[in-house]
This record gives structure tokens, sequence and C-alpha cells, in this order.
């Protein structure tokens, strides 16, 4: 599957859903939906949100499971914490 | 190999860079006894013919330590108030190991100087070791940027700074560090 674009090539700012499909019976329906703010973030750090989703929570798990250092996998945490933050 | 040298912070567990910087520490300071070595500051290190002992030595090394790493500790809260005190503590523990490798230009106490001795005595010592001392300013200065990518690598993963006001603490928590480490040894060791 194509990676999902979120920023405008042209002028990086976010972008927003103006068409969805259904795949049984084809049904389009336009507007202008925003992003959830989930799929804002970068594909790295959806897939850091899961993987420590998974984790359950834990920093120390997700250090194991990346091969990183806890401050390390907590900064990371801390970033995407800032990213929602002034998404939302 | 670039992380484990520069950024080993980003990689290694706690317990594994404490137990790392404490050998080091114990290793660096015996084999110092024997190189006539003095580290009264936290970037310092002098020969002289007066030898200092073991204990000597591991009491400076662990006065440098404490000292930058409370200074570190408060400039790294005050960016971040998540910064913990054992990764500020392994970052200095471990950015003084490259410091132990530099006394061992002295294994055969040839750079030992009584800095008692007049200027000229003084000058022509340095004129007849010259073939010893330029590679060895040459490995200190290599041996001072890696100990300050280390430290300052280790301040960034540490407390997550970003931008020039971290950089300014960092470089004011080294600053008053080495002003207050040289100060307690003279007054204590010295």
């Amino acid at each position: 599957m194509s990676k999902l674009p979120i920023l405008c090539p042209s002028c990086d700012s976010t972008l927003s859903v103006s068409q969805l499909t259904c795949t049984s019976c084809e049904t389009h329906i336009s507007g202008n939906y925003l992003l959830p703010v989930f799929l804002r973030l970068s594909e790295d750090e959806q897939l850091f949100v899961v993987n420590f989703t998974t984790s359950g929570g834990s920093l120390k798990e997700m250090a194991k499971k990346l091969g990183k250092s806890y401050p390390t996998v907590r900064n990371i945490l801390d970033d995407i914490i800032e990213k929602l933050n002034t998404e939302t | 190999m670039k992380v484990t040298l520069f950024k080993p912070f980003e990689k290694y567990s706690e317990s594994q860079l404490l137990l790392f910087g404490i050998i080091f520490l114990l290793i660096g300071s015996y084999v110092s006894s024997f190189c006539h070595a003095n580290f009264d500051g936290f970037f310092d290190l002098h020969f002289s013919n007066y030898q200092l002992t073991f204990t000597e030595l591991l009491a400076q090394n662990l006065i440098n330590i404490v000292v930058l790493f409370i200074c570190m500790y408060f400039a790294g809260f005050y960016r971040n108030k998540k910064t913990r005190l054992i990764d500020i503590f392994n970052t200095v523990l471990i950015a003084r190991v490259p410091f132990y490798f530099l006394t061992l230009f002295n294994v055969t106490n040839a750079l030992s100087v009584d800095a008692n001795l007049p200027i000229d005595e003084i000058t022509e010592f340095a004129m007849s070791n010259l073939l010893l001392l330029i590679p060895m300013t040459v490995f200190m200065i290599l041996i001072v940027v890696w100990m300050l990518a280390l430290l300052y690598n280790g301040y960034k993963i540490a407390t997550n700074a970003k931008g020039n006001n971290s950089i300014i603490l960092f470089i004011v928590a080294l600053f008053a560090a080495e002003i207050i480490s040289k100060l307690i040894i003279y007054k204590t060791i010295l």
C-alpha cells in the first residue's frame, strides 16, 4: 500500500482528507476532513506509538525492543508528546 | 563503532555504563599513580616529580566527577525536569575515560617536571623533549575533543537538550565545575 502523505509537497502545510471511498460498493464521499492526530505523525513516530502501546506503555520494554537506552527512548516519546500537543 | 565511542549513552543501559565507568575510574586512578599524574581539575592533568598515591588520585577523580555531576545536573534539571541523576552521573563518569589514557604518556616518568624550577630550565626541558611533546599535544587535543563530545552527547540525551540555551547552560556548568573542583582539590588534597 502507498505511504499516506501528510504534508503538502508544494508548501509543507498539513493535508486534509477530501475524498473517502467504500471499497465494497464504490461509494465516494467528498468533503473536507482533518487528518486524525495520530496520522499527522511521521511513519516512524506512528510505529513507535504502536510499539509503545503493545509494550504496555513500558519505556524499559521499548528500550530493550529497540536496542536503545532508556533516556533515548524517553526523548523520542517526549518529542512525540510535544508534537501532539502542538497539533491539537 | 561511532555510537560506542561518541554516543554510548544512546545505546547502552545505565547499569552497563555505570559498571564500565567505575571499572575505568579504578584502573585509571591506579595506573595514574605510576605515571606521576595529578588531576587538579576536571580538565587538568599535570605531571610532576611528586607522586600521588592511588587513594589521593582516586579522591581527585571523585571530586572532579562529583562536582561536574552536580553542576551538570542543575543545568540539565533547569532545562528538563525529567532529567535523571543516573544519566548525568554516567555521562560524567564515562567522559573521563579518555583522560586516563593520557597518563600513559608519562609511564616512563620522562615528562615529570618540577614546577618550582626557573622558567629557562623548564623551557630547556621542553625543548629537549620536543619529539615527545608534539605528538602528545596533538593526542591531548584529540582526547579533549573526544571528552567534550562525550560530555555534550551524554548531556543532550539525558536532558533532551535542544537550542542555544541548553548549550549555554552546558558551557556554564563546565566552567563552574572546573573552578569549584580546582578549589576543593587545592584546599583538601594538595
